[in-house]
């Protein structure tokens, strides 16, 4: 397909051969699957969240290898770099802007690697082939009703009690709550719920399965919220009422859940920033097709420099965006995969708080640009344009990390702990 | 069955860019990908070989660049991939390309069916798959739409005026059009397996050939489309009429209606 806009040749940010092919086939499978349904899709899901979910474009999408890229092949993941899920995530969005599709593979590339890195082989072996296939989800569940950003504040407890955990309290703003109903094996969440004592220090993380083989756990009870976009991918809460999972679904060490969500944190923001310059480009498209036919006073309005100034400036910022994004990557494939020894998982926490914060924010920038080059026009629900404003304005609200915390992140690290409370 | 598919890393000519003075195809540093048509020989041939078992190779004939087409060859699926490259090929006319390949399949030994887009996705000469089933005296099928080779290969030809289906011998030669199948996209899985398997690279003097082109092109440019921007005024609404009617005319005038 004629792309609009060639994609940057860029001697810094550079792909290798595989990366370039993985790149052009995700293209040519966005082509073919997701492209023509996506707008069609999205009013669908609108209108029913639970009963419009794309569970056969998963399905394919879990065929074409488009979840668990940077997993092992040995528990079915792709054995790719960290980029490669990037590099999917970005052209995912591009294919469909309202970003549902993005999210859900941006959360099951994300926190499938994060289970592998602290899960045990067992549960490694029996969750990851599952969401793979697209058989089952696996995001993230950290937010309460309370909030999102005070991690440390989180008040669900899972008590040990002989081989089991059992928990109790309330998720809130959770992706996939429909998708682990309704996909045929399950799914659920990286959760972190308190096993000790008040703050960080007092918290574990779970591989949470609220559902598995077909079969919903007891004493858990989903609710699913009217998103404004990003339809297609559901929202929703759980209480859990005495709900037990078993002591092998601990992720990593006991009391020690705080640094490993925020870990897994850093790996999902950079593939959320990764569908915001996605669903950018898309935007950016869409300007350059409209500055070259729409006309007013006798000349195409892109020939006034108010338009044609503020796009250039927006350009700028995707292509920043851009950088922040591919260095972020690119930075965790040296820890993670070429287990780089001048580097550790902390070396993360810049880099990715820049590209989550700058993303999101130009892509929704953008788009209100965009619409108002637009016009009247795009305030209809007939223009596709308000689809790729509401998705990425999730991340400016704060899923995957409010955009302040992500600035108390930069400062805290550059000035110091101590300076800034 | 052992096939042999011939496949060009053509020039991704969606994402050409054509001198705006000149009207020439800007090729330096242009993106290159698999023949589209080529692209579809391969996955028929895969999909046999999922059926009745057997081998896939494929030759590629090109400049130095063509390379890169393996990976996404293995990628799909193919056992043994040969690639004959030499800077000049890429002016080669399709005689010469023919005579290459037929070398090559000659050093690749047996074989059942030879399998190759109908034409490349950028020269688009629609020679190379009847040339080499003349240089190998083998009978030749062009256009398949369809075909089946269990019980006998049976092909389903476009040639224009009807399709016709034909039983063919084997070993034959068959080139295949756009419609026969949607061909598979590679997994990053394969991709990643793709690139660490081995291919046979041969020089033109491992064949004993050398790069004599007859053909000389001596001009590649974009054709010039002029619109004909014909106005028909109809402000008056009273003559709405006859303003349509000229429309009608003009079209009419074109052979479009």
């Amino acid at each position: 397909m004629e792309r609009v806009l060639e994609y940057p040749k860029d001697p810094v940010i550079t792909f290798s051969k595989e990366e370039e092919l993985f790149r052009q086939m995700v293209r040519e499978f966005c082509e073919k699957h997701i492209e023509p349904n996506w707008i069609e899709g999205d009013k669908a899901a609108e209108k029913d969240p639970m009963n419009n979910m794309p569970v056969d474009l998963i399905k394919k999408m879990g065929q074409q290898g488009l979840f668990c890229i940077p997993c092992s092949e040995e528990y079915g993941g792709q054995g790719g770099t960290y980029t490669m899920a990037t590099i999917a995530t970005e052209e995912i969005a591009y294919a469909d802007p309202s970003v549902a599709l993005a999210v859900y593979a941006l959360l099951n590339n994300g926190w499938p690697f994060a289970l592998e890195l602290f899960g045990n082989e067992e549960i490694c072996q029996e969750i990851l082939p599952e969401v793979a296939k697209g058989n089952a989800f696996f995001g993230i569940a950290s937010t309460e009703p309370q909030g999102g950003s005070d991690v440390a504040g989180i008040r669900t407890t899972a008590t040990k009690k002989g081989d089991v955990y059992v928990f109790n309290g309330e998720k809130a703003y959770i992706s996939g709550v429909g998708e682990v109903q309704r996909l045929s094996w399950g799914g659920g969440w990286f959760l972190v719920a308190r096993t000790g004592g008040p703050g960080h220090q007092g918290l574990s993380a779970f591989a949470f399965l609220a559902r598995k083989n077909g079969e919903l756990g007891k004493g858990w009870n989903p609710t699913i919220y009217e998103d404004i976009g990003r339809h297609g991918l559901t929202t929703g809460g759980f209480i859990m009422n005495d709900f037990e999972l078993e002591a092998k679904y601990l992720l990593g060490e006991e009391n020690k859940g705080f640094y490993h969500v925020m870990e897994g944190f850093n790996l999902a923001r950079i593939v959320v920033a990764a569908a915001t310059i996605g669903a950018a480009r898309w935007l950016l498209e869409k300007a350059v097709e409209w500055f070259r036919s729409r006309k007013l006073f006798g000349r195409n309005i892109s020939s006034f420099q108010g338009v044609s100034f503020k796009f250039a400036e927006l350009y700028a910022r995707w292509e920043a965006a851009r950088y922040f994004v591919y260095r972020a990557s690119r930075l965790a494939d040296k820890i993670y995969m070429e287990k780089d020894p001048s580097l550790n998982p902390k070396d993360l926490n810049v880099p990715v708080a820049l590209a989550k914060n700058y993303g999101p924010e130009t892509c929704v920038d953008l788009a209100e640009e965009v619409m108002k080059w637009y016009g009247a026009y795009a305030f209809t629900k007939e223009a596709p344009i308000f689809r790729a404003w509401l998705g990425p304005f999730s991340y400016v609200i704060g899923a995957e990390g409010a955009q302040n915390i992500m600035r108390v992140i930069i400062a805290r690290d550059l000035i110091g702990k101590e300076f800034i409370r | 069955m052992d096939i042999i598919v011939c496949i060009k890393q053509s020039y991704d000519v969606q994402q050409l860019k054509f001198d705006p003075k000149t009207g020439e195809p800007m090729l330096a540093g242009a993106p290159r990908k698999m023949s589209d048509m080529d692209r579809r020989a391969l996955e028929e041939a895969l999909k046999i070989k999922e059926n009745l078992g057997g081998t896939v190779k494929t030759v590629t004939v090109g400049p130095p660049e063509s390379r890169d087409v393996v990976k996404e060859i293995y990628a799909m699926g193919a056992d043994e991939a040969f690639v004959v490259t030499d800077l000049k090929l890429d002016k080669a006319d399709p005689d010469l390309t023919a005579k290459i390949i037929v070398e090559t399949i000659k050093k690749i030994g047996n074989f059942d069916l030879i399998l190759a887009g109908a034409a490349s996705t950028d020269d688009y000469s629609w020679q190379i798959p009847a040339k080499v089933a003349a240089l190998l005296d083998l009978p030749f099928f062009p256009n398949a739409v369809s075909m089946t080779v269990d019980g006998g290969l049976v092909v389903e030809s476009d040639l224009g005026d009807a399709i016709y289906k034909y039983k063919a011998p084997l070993p034959s030669v068959v080139s295949v059009s756009l419609e026969i199948n949607e061909p598979r996209i590679p997994t990053l899985s394969a991709i990643l397996k793709a690139s660490r398997k081995q291919f046979t690279d041969f020089y033109l003097q491992d064949l004993g050939l050398e790069v004599v082109t007859e053909l000389e092109v001596r001009k590649v440019v974009m054709p010039k489309v002029e619109r004909k921007n014909v106005v028909v005024e109809a402000t008056d609404p009273s003559k709405m009429e006859d303003g349509i009617k000229k429309i009608l005319d003009e079209l009419r005038k074109e052979n479009v209606i």
